[in-house]
């Protein structure tokens, strides 16, 4: 459409000159990033990992925000709302598209076990070390403000990172093990989604579920009506899936649910469903993972700053408590899975945090910009970061 | 039989679901917000901004069905977005005065420019890249006689009717001579133009391939671009010799300027990453897309017009390299007509509409007599013959995005006249009209011409 001829803003000129500059670097570093000294940096364990976490777009995100050049504010990520919950929605479905009956059906109990216990304990304690740093902090003594947040960091603790190409070596001689790592990674992500999801829900107003159910059934029968029965091209399945993402977003926006929680479960039906179109539509989610998971560490590192020091005792706190918990709970719930010292190394792969957790305190900031929500962002990030280092470390050890 | 049904009940699903959840929104409204353990409360977002993710799946999926719906029954998608868009939009709500919440509230409509305009700048692209040097090279002559033909047809008509009829229109009764022959220019200028977004959805809805299906792109590519300089100097005439009048002249040259130089820089930077990458290009192209929208929005350029500039130079410039990323373009376009037509659709404005509708039906007839007339002549004048010469007008009645912006444009340089609401309104009306009218008569017209591939 041709907007109409205005004034030129000079103010404007100059954001977008430095927008092109930002841009050039960015095309320069894409650039770089191919040629062959970067390749044999990449190789090296630690660049490995921060480039494969998400690291580097969260400090793309920092360099473009108000602790860099400013050229993003939080206030225009909050104005892009509707595609940041476009996005949320797009994470939350494609954690449900692993809800496979046959997948579920397959997993052994000892991996069910290790999962559910992890769970469990990841929540309380997290919760608990959440709750108390933030009451410390606040001063409040109310816990019914602060148990949200603090479910979210527990939420947050639950799982660990299912990449495992930056601790090569660690697994060379255990490739079981590390399937059972990856595999306890994928279902620790589902329980954290579902437990940050209800975290952000007002569990005592009980239509509030009953209405998100509501609009993924709708969403459902919609998304068949339209692909089921024919062939339709790549084209119309991502019309459809974005079509239906959308929708399921902005009627938990509109319900003051995170999407998360409504796309999942559209997700878990979807993935249930027959029909090749929604397979191709499972392999276009499935494709564009690492793009999704890029944007929103670029978000988080937009959305960081401007809260007090607590968030830092509350990661101090979070990265304690998985050094402790993580690697003692592997080493005892799945005790037969570490046979030999070369595997029983990979215990170490359950410190780093899961890059749900990002995508959590994203959510939780999305929908209610407010300093708690903030500053658990924040601590998660820190948390994310520290824990990611810290396997790299252990592998100096042994 | 049975997927037309199961169609019709996937909508009736999403009316209801959304239905009750505006109702529900407006009932929870004023709930107040519990503050933090800081005693921080959150950010309220401004009113709309919240739930325009509800908007925009409530467009795009509502399209999608209509316009398979329309598919089944032999008439084109975007026109079931188009109508999609009229039946849940703000516009029809507040005409019938309707006493439940709209569902689509105007506040969360706006929200979606900025996704308006990133869908803007991919038709652009595409429409930019079936323009080639060597078909221009061939068929140049031609076009510049049909073009010529076309606007000299729709100006001696709608000029004329409306100077014949101007005693019985009273936005041209009341005026003075010079203001009645300067609006009577204005209006018929208005009326050449047509819309690159509706000819590039129905070629590649149709797969139609061909004289006609070329020659009715090239002309409305470069027809928008002489109707942005004629109707931006017209209106720069209005305000000649005082300050807004050099401002506006400065306006257009940065307009038609900046558009092109900014799609000179995007085609660049793509053919760089379209030669250095192995990966999928779906993302480049949506990220490119984006950033000229937002180039749009801060250097006050044309989103369409830098679009077609990066598509033209990328497809004839580097075809080799740009294949991949045109090829890559095809998954997205669903989505970005689905949204562009549906938004179109919302914002037609049923109100003006009803008023008008007598003036703005005559301006239609006398239009489409004009284009018809126009193309006859031109035909013969330039050489073209068979199916092309008679279905050729077809091509030229749709009209959306351009104009709605061009009478914009009116609007913004008339704003301190006390007709400026009524002009605006007519200009709408008549877009409106040939906004649902264009895309079957140029679906018609591509099947009977024997061009359509699908």
């Amino acid at each position: 459409m041709i907007t109409e001829p205005a004034p030129v803003d000079l103010d404007s000129v100059g954001r977008a000159i430095a927008v092109m500059i930002v841009a050039t670097a960015a095309l320069l570093l894409a650039f770089l990033s191919v040629t062959r000294p970067a390749a044999r940096l990449a190789r090296r364990p630690l660049a490995s990992a921060l480039l494969g976490g998400g690291w580097l777009a969260l400090l793309a995100g920092l360099l473009l925000g108000p602790g860099g050049f400013e050229l993003l504010r939080p206030g225009s990520v909050l104005e892009l709302r509707p595609l940041t919950q476009l996005g949320l929605a797009w994470i939350g479905f494609l954690v449900g598209l692993q809800l496979k009956r046959s997948l579920v059906t397959a997993v052994p109990p000892l991996l069910w076990r290790w999962v559910l216990v992890d769970a469990a304990a990841s929540l309380l304690v997290g919760t608990l070390l959440g709750g108390a740093v933030l009451m410390w902090a606040s001063g409040a003594r109310d816990w019914t403000a602060t148990w949200p947040c603090a479910a979210l960091a527990g939420a947050a603790t639950i799982g660990w990172s299912g990449e495992l190409r930056s601790l090569r070596g660690f697994d060379a001689s255990s490739p079981h093990v590390a399937a059972m790592v990856r595999a306890g990674a994928g279902l620790c992500t589902v329980v954290a989604l579902v437990m940050g999801g209800l975290a952000t829900t007002d569990l005592t107003e009980s239509k509030w579920i009953v209405a998100t159910i509501a609009v993924v059934i709708a969403a459902a029968v919609s998304l068949r009506a339209a692909l089921g029965g024919r062939v339709v091209a790549d084209g119309g399945i991502i019309l459809a899936l974005l079509a239906t993402l959308s929708l399921v977003a902005g009627a938990a926006a509109a319900i003051v649910t995170g999407p998360l929680l409504g796309a999942f479960l559209l997700g878990m039906v979807v993935t249930n469903m027959p029909g090749g179109s929604m397979r191709r539509m499972e392999r276009l989610v499935m494709e564009s993972e690492p793009a999704v998971a890029a944007i929103f560490f670029l978000l988080a590192g937009v959305l960081l700053g401007g809260v007090g020091d607590w968030p830092w005792v509350l990661a101090l706190a979070m990265v304690g408590g998985r050094l402790v918990l993580k690697p003692w709970i592997a080493s005892r719930v799945p005790a037969t899975l570490w046979r030999d010292a070369a595997s029983s190394r990979m215990q170490a792969a359950v410190v780093r945090q899961a890059p749900i957790a990002v995508a959590l305190a994203v959510a939780a900031v999305m929908s209610r910009y407010a300093e708690t929500e903030r500053g658990v962002l924040l601590a998660v990030v820190i948390t994310g970061m520290a824990s990611t280092v810290m396997p790299l470390l252990w592998r100096g050890r042994t | 039989m049975r997927r037309l049904l199961s169609l019709v009940a996937g909508m009736l699903v999403l009316l209801v679901a959304v239905a009750l959840l505006r109702t529900w929104i407006a009932m929870e409204a004023g709930t107040p917000t519990m503050p933090g353990p800081f005693g921080d409360l959150p950010v309220a977002p401004p009113p709309g901004l919240g739930t325009a993710a509800l908007a925009l799946g409530l467009l795009l999926l509502g399209a999608f069905l209509a316009g398979e719906i329309l598919m089944v029954v032999g008439l084109p998608r975007v026109s079931g977005a188009l109508l999609w868009g009229v039946l849940v939009g703000p516009e029809l709500h507040a005409t019938l005065r309707l006493p439940w919440p709209a569902l689509l509230p105007r506040e969360e409509l706006d929200y979606l420019e900025l996704i308006d305009a990133l869908a803007v700048s991919l038709i652009g692209l595409v429409a930019g890249s079936e323009i080639r040097i060597p078909f221009l090279r061939q068929a140049g002559g031609r076009i510049g006689k049909l073009i010529a033909a076309d606007m000299a047809g729709v100006l001696a008509m709608v000029g004329g009717g409306l100077w014949a009829a101007a005693g019985m229109i009273p936005l041209l009764a009341e005026r003075t001579l010079g203001h009645r022959w300067y609006l009577v220019l204005l209006l018929a200028a208005m009326a050449v133009a047509n819309s690159p977004a509706v000819v590039t959805a129905m070629l590649r809805e149709t797969g139609a391939t061909g004289v006609m299906a070329r020659t009715a792109l090239t002309m409305t590519v470069v027809k928008d671009l002489l109707l942005v300089i004629l109707i931006s100097g017209l209106l720069a005439a209005w305000s000649v010799g005082d300050a807004a009048g050099g401002s506006a002249a400065s306006g257009v040259a940065w307009h038609l300027v900046g558009s092109m130089g900014v799609g000179l820089v995007f085609a660049a930077a793509l053919a760089l990453i379209a030669a250095r990458t192995r990966a999928r290009l779906d993302l480049v192209i949506l990220l490119a897309g984006f950033a000229i929208a937002l180039a749009g929005e801060l250097l006050a350029i044309a989103p369409l017009l830098a679009g077609i500039t990066a598509g033209f130079t990328l497809a004839n410039a580097a075809p080799v390299r740009s294949r991949r990323l045109f090829d890559s373009i095809d998954n997205l376009l669903p989505t970005t007509y689905a949204l562009f037509f549906a938004v179109a659709g919302a914002r037609i404005s049923i109100d003006a509409l009803a008023t008008l509708w007598p003036v703005a039906a005559g301006i239609v007839l006398l239009r489409g007599s004009g284009i018809w007339m126009g193309l006859w002549a031109g035909g013969r004048w330039a050489g073209l013959a068979g199916p092309p010469r008679s279905w050729l007008w077809t091509s030229m009645i749709p009209q959306a995005g351009v104009s709605i912006a061009l009478a914009a444009q009116a609007r913004a340089m008339f704003r301190a006249e006390p007709w400026v609401d009524t002009l605006h309104a007519l200009l709408l009306s008549v877009v409106a009209i040939h906004e649902l009218l264009g895309p079957p008569l140029l679906r018609l017209g591509l099947l009977r011409s024997g061009e359509v591939r699908r």
